[in-house]
């Protein structure tokens, strides 16, 4: 089901009016009930898939949180410090039990095929046959946000969810489904099970973001996303120039492809009073690589940061690898040793959750060595930096351009067609070797499926978001200044983009949706 | 402003917005369902979507027709007018885009409903029993009135058709002109393409037309079935049971059949297919014949052109003075049917040249014994020569009456025929020439331009001296001998720069630059009626054959003088093979010519007369 389509939106139209017209205590049901219709709807084999990885974590949690909360037995100080020892390795017992289980399903639905591709390459011939699984739908962020709700219980953060239903319900909860944010429980719980009273705001703030989001959607990625595919895959025929145009228009489309996603869900949610968390923040206004994965999918970077990054680096391994470096190396070196190993595996996991394919663990790699080499320079450049007259717009603006190369080099990789090494680096070569700017030609976009007239719409929609997002990026509430015009105006700007989305996309023939990209990651 | 309040905005916005769309879609109504009352651009809903065009326009026109044509897209070339010729019925062609037998009978059972129908001529080709139509988008979608769906949703489905449609329209508005164009193709009248610019090209020789049109020639290189031959044949029997129950008179037309497409099966598939439809209905078989072999008898692998339905048609009712090719048309009644293999073989035995022939044309000029030979002026005593020539070397000349005649009525040429033309209507083509050919009882054309006739000294009504030109007194001489034929070489569009004083100066036929398409036509409108004013002062019938000025032309020209009656027009053009084809009138068209100048040498000019 699309979800920028009529028919859903007309769903989520009659869950709202049956969400606000029962008692507030029973509300969750209606939510519950609508996510299980929502995931129902795409498919059932993936409720199978779901069912399990809930009943799992559910138990886990509860057990979790009974090992958290026993109290050491014992009669001698001995005696306890011992049963707490084995209480703590029960608990690693169950979490990595519980963890292993749902990483080994989504290794299995998701890697398993190309595990057994490289394993024929490897002995020379068809070894096995090449297993290929119908990923149900978001189910990498769904277990992420399982596998928090388990490692946040086990520490001890929060108690266990005790009702099985809305335990059921923050796993399921459909407008997180499609592509996430990965939510935590802690920032959930609150406002999906108490039930919310009407607030208009919300309603207001929903509308508008659903919207914003339809937009950013249908009217640019899905309008780029045949041209950058063709670039992508015949980027032979072209000037090595266009391919770096694509892999620039494929940041494009992927960030109004997934920010736009999440803008129409947790407009959505919002419609519910429940406000998810927040996965963008003008990424490409960034300065740095690091700043660009502090604005980039924000949710999935808080979830390594908190559930790999800090357990990595204070894990023993670490701890006694820090230590022996201590012995040969300038203090200075060794106080970012452990950092930089560190965001090097956690950009490894970001690489691999992108999907299976070489050219997905180079884009990982790609992103850890710049981080890692920008740990390692913060010292060094801190000197002359503060000799750097106040003023830095310039820097700023030099800063901007060097992530965004950096951002889309990357996309060489992270959109390499069946995720093949070979073709990313092949394209690279193109460019750099065979520009061919003199060949340039506006017919080739035509070509592509950019048109003056598609053309014209891409340009006017992003220069909507670039708007909207250089007023949030100073700083400006937008709905607040909308909500504060006269109603006229506001009546004007409101037909003005409807007339925009109904006619470009509801109304336009010639318009195809198109999955989200991560929609079945 | 409140929650409730802001709500209310937005709904009203959002209705606003659907409200925009429909009152778009009502006023530009690009399918022409809501009355079109602003635009009434029949064409255009006809080629957006010709199912709902033609019942819409035949909804409010029922009186006027009594038979019909129906069929894909194949059966467009069957023109009402032709067979209202043969038959008195009042046709209406309701093809349509895609082989769809079952949309045929669903219309057939519409028209048997609302109308006091008298015939029925249904045109099926393969496809119609190899492919089953599926509907993609609006443009396929069918009227309300046939299909039988709900009024409600069918108009609100218009009401909120793309604006993509509305948009279309609108900018083709813009670019309409006077000539069809893709978006306006229709005649809403009779239901049938307008081929005026299609049926205006000019067809010669095989190999240039494959070079010009073999990329619209797809073979179907894979062996394949009929795959819905029963389906469609059932629902044949199920038409032929329809229109014996309402007395309707019924002719089936298995329509002549490329070879690209023909090759594409076999002949037991083929068989399958005759045999069927023999069990259901009585039919003619048009399907393999010598057409099938000749690729100008097709604008494509599955369309016949005009021309070849005619044929068709003039052999169904055994026309007397139309041509058809033998063992054309085989009428399959009470079960009987030929084979594949039998009407293959017919065809293979008529070889290209039992309905083609090359015929080179000479262009002569100024026949004069005192001036210097160039490329306009030739000494008579050379003209006597090439005639001598011709003769010695078995050359027949011929009119144009006869080639017309030929192509249109199959009527024999001799063997190794000429045509002798003069351009521009000299005096010393009556003073030299005339005699010359008096004595070999040949006949000749001239070509006169009209303004001149007549004007033995002075340029039209200038004092600029001219090369004398003859008048009324020389012409109805020459054409009382029977021997030359006055044509036409424009009234006055091939005017001499120097001496003219207009705004417009035309040395040639072709627009002038930055002319309109609609002030052209109406230059060359006005330019053929003078032309028939002087052509009716000499006595002269009016003129069919159209030499260019300087030999220029564009399609828009042949299609214009076309329309007006001319059959023939001609270049200065010696390397055009001038290849007549029987049926085929476009083989008559742009036909070129050898211009006699000094330079021509004997063997040259009977090198282009043999390559000819």
């Amino acid at each position: 089901v699309s979800v920028n389509g009529v028919q859903f939106l007309l769903f989520v139209g009659i869950a709202v009016l049956c969400y606000y017209r029962i008692p507030q205590k029973y509300r969750w049901i209606v939510l519950l009930t609508a996510s299980a219709v929502f995931y129902a709807w795409n498919g059932l084999h993936a409720l199978v898939y779901m069912g399990a990885t809930v009943v799992l974590t559910f138990t886990a949690g509860l057990v979790l949180d009974r090992l958290v909360h026993a109290k050491p037995a014992g009669e001698t100080p001995e005696e306890k410090k011992q049963h707490k020892k084995r209480l703590q390795k029960w608990k690693y017992a169950v979490l990595g039990t519980a963890l292993g289980c749902n990483f080994l399903l989504l290794a299995v639905l998701k890697y398993s095929g190309f595990f057994v591709m490289n394993v024929n390459a490897a002995v020379g011939y068809a070894l096995f046959t090449v297993p290929s699984f119908l990923l149900p739908l978001g189910i990498s962020f769904y277990i992420f946000q399982t596998a928090g709700y388990l490692m946040d219980i086990q520490r001890g953060k929060y108690p266990a969810e005790r009702n099985f239903a809305k335990y059921a319900l923050f796993v399921c909860y459909f407008p997180q489904l499609v592509q996430g944010p990965i939510n935590r429980y802690n920032a959930l719980e609150k406002s999906l099970y108490d039930g919310n009273a009407l607030d208009w705001t919300n309603i207001q703030s929903g509308i508008l973001r659903m919207m914003y989001g339809i937009l950013k959607k249908a009217m640019i990625a899905d309008v780029l996303a045949p041209a950058v595919t063709e670039i992508y895959t015949g980027y032979t025929s072209y000037p090595g120039v266009l391919s770096f145009v694509g892999a620039a228009l494929y940041c494009l489309q992927l960030y109004c492809d997934f920010s736009g996603g999440v803008d129409l869900l947790c407009g959505v949610s919002q419609l519910f009073g429940v406000r998810m968390a927040e996965n963008f923040e003008q990424p490409y206004f960034a300065v740095s690589l690091a700043d660009f994965w502090r604005r980039w999918h924000i949710s999935l970077g808080e979830w390594m940061k908190d559930y790999l990054f800090y357990p990595l680096a204070f894990s023993a391994g670490f701890t006694k690898l820090t230590k022996k470096a201590r012995a040969v190396l300038p203090a200075e070196i060794v106080k970012r040793i452990t950092p930089c190993l560190c965001t090097v595996i956690v950009f490894l996991a970001v690489g691999i959750w992108q999907g299976p394919g070489w050219a997905n663990i180079a884009y990982g790699l790609w992103n850890g060595f710049w981080m890692s080499l920008g740990l390692l320079w913060v010292p060094l450049s801190a000197k002359w930096k503060g000799a750097l007259p106040k003023k830095r717009t310039f820097l700023m603006i030099w800063g901007i351009l060097r992530t965004n190369l950096l951002v889309i080099i990357g996309r060489y990789f992270s959109h390499a067609p069946g995720g093949s090494l070979r073709h990313a680096l092949g394209m690279l070569r193109h460019t750099v070797t065979a520009p061919g700017f003199a060949s340039l030609k506006a017919e080739m976009f035509a070509g592509l499926g950019l048109q003056a007239g598609t053309a014209v719409q891409v340009v006017l929609s992003l220069a909507v978001v670039f708007m909207v997002s250089f007023a949030k990026e100073k700083g400006v509430d937008l709905r607040e200044w909308f909500c504060g015009r006269r109603w006229y105006v506001q009546f004007v700007l409101l037909f003005a983009g409807l007339l925009l989305i109904v006619l470009g996309v509801y109304g336009n023939d010639a318009y195809t949706p198109i999955a989200y990209v991560y929609e079945n990651i | 402003m409140n929650g409730p309040r802001w709500m209310i905005l937005f709904l009203s916005a959002l209705v606003l917005t659907f409200a925009v769309w429909g009152i778009l879609n009502i006023l530009i109504d690009p399918f022409g369902v809501f009355g079109d009352v602003l635009l009434d651009w029949d064409a255009y809903s006809q080629t957006l979507n010709p199912r709902i065009g033609k019942i819409t326009y035949l909804s409010a026109h029922l009186e006027d027709y009594d038979s019909y044509i129906v069929g894909s897209s194949s059966a467009a070339s069957y023109l009402p007018e032709t067979l209202e010729a043969y038959d008195g019925g009042k046709y209406y062609n309701l093809f349509h885009y895609g082989a769809d037998i079952a949309y045929d009978k669903q219309l057939i059972g519409w028209l048997l409903a609302n109308d006091d129908v008298k015939r029925i001529v249904l045109v099926l080709g393969l496809s119609e029993a190899d492919t089953v139509f599926t509907a993609e988008d609006m443009t396929d979608r069918v009227h309300y009135s046939v299909s039988g769906e709900g009024r409600l949703g069918w108009y609100g489905d218009f009401l909120f058709a793309g604006p993509g449609y509305a948009a279309e329209k609108l900018i083709s508005r813009l670019q309409d002109t006077e000539m069809p164009q893709a978006f306006d193709v229709f005649l809403p009248e009779d239901g049938t393409y307008d081929k005026r610019l299609r049926d205006a090209e000019s067809i010669g020789a095989m190999d240039a037309y494959m070079q010009k049109n073999g990329g619209d020639f797809v073979p179907y290189t894979a062996v394949r079935e009929l795959q819905y031959m029963t389906e469609c044949v059932n629902t044949v029997g199920e038409i032929r049971e329809m229109c014996d129950a309402a007395e309707v008179s019924l002719t089936v037309i298995l329509s002549p059949v490329s070879a690209e497409q023909l090759q594409g099966y076999s002949n037991d598939t083929l068989n399958g297919y005759f045999t069927g439809l023999a069990e259901v209905t009585d039919y003619w078989n048009f399907s393999i014949s010598s057409v099938t072999y000749d690729a100008r008898y097709f604008y494509d692998t599955t369309h016949t052109r005009n021309a070849a339905a005619n044929m068709v048609l003039a052999r169904m009712y055994e026309a007397a003075d139309a041509y058809y090719p033998e063992n054309f048309g085989i009428y399959c009644e009470n079960g009987y049917t030929v084979t594949a293999e039998w009407m293959k073989d017919a065809a293979g035995t008529a070889e290209q040249t039992a309905y083609t022939t090359n015929v080179p044309i000479l262009l002569y000029h100024h026949l004069d014994p005192a001036a210097e030979e160039d490329g306009t002026v030739l000494h008579p005593d050379t003209f006597a020569s090439h005639m001598a020539l011709l003769r010695e070397n078995g050359y027949t000349p011929v009119s144009f009456a006869q080639i017309i005649a030929y192509v249109e009525k199959g009527e024999p040429l001799p063997d190794k025929p000429v045509m002798i033309t003069f351009d521009d209507g000299y005096l010393s083509n009556y003073e030299y020439a005339f005699p010359i050919l008096r004595e070999y009882g040949w006949c000749a054309s001239v070509f006169v331009i009209g303004s001149s006739v007549g004007h033995y000294e002075y340029y039209k009504d200038t004092d600029y001296p001219l090369t004398p030109h003859f008048g009324g007194t020389e012409i109805a001489e020459m054409t009382a001998s029977g021997l030359i034929e006055i044509q036409s070489h424009t009234w006055d569009m091939h005017q001499w720069a120097p001496y003219e004083t207009g705004d417009t100066v035309r040395e040639t036929i072709v627009p002038a630059e930055g002319e309109k398409e609609t002030e052209y036509i109406a230059a060359l409108l006005a330019d053929i009626a003078a032309q028939h004013a002087v052509f009716s002062e000499c006595g002269l019938a009016e003129s069919t054959v159209l030499a260019f000025p300087a030999g220029q032309y564009t399609v828009l020209t042949n299609a214009v003088l076309v329309q007006h009656g001319y059959k023939v027009t001609l270049t200065a053009d010696s390397t055009r093979e001038n290849t007549l084809i029987c049926g085929l009138p476009q083989s008559l068209l742009s036909l070129g010519r050898l211009n006699v100048a000094a330079d021509i040498t004997d063997a040259m000019l009977l090198a282009y007369c043999a390559e000819e």
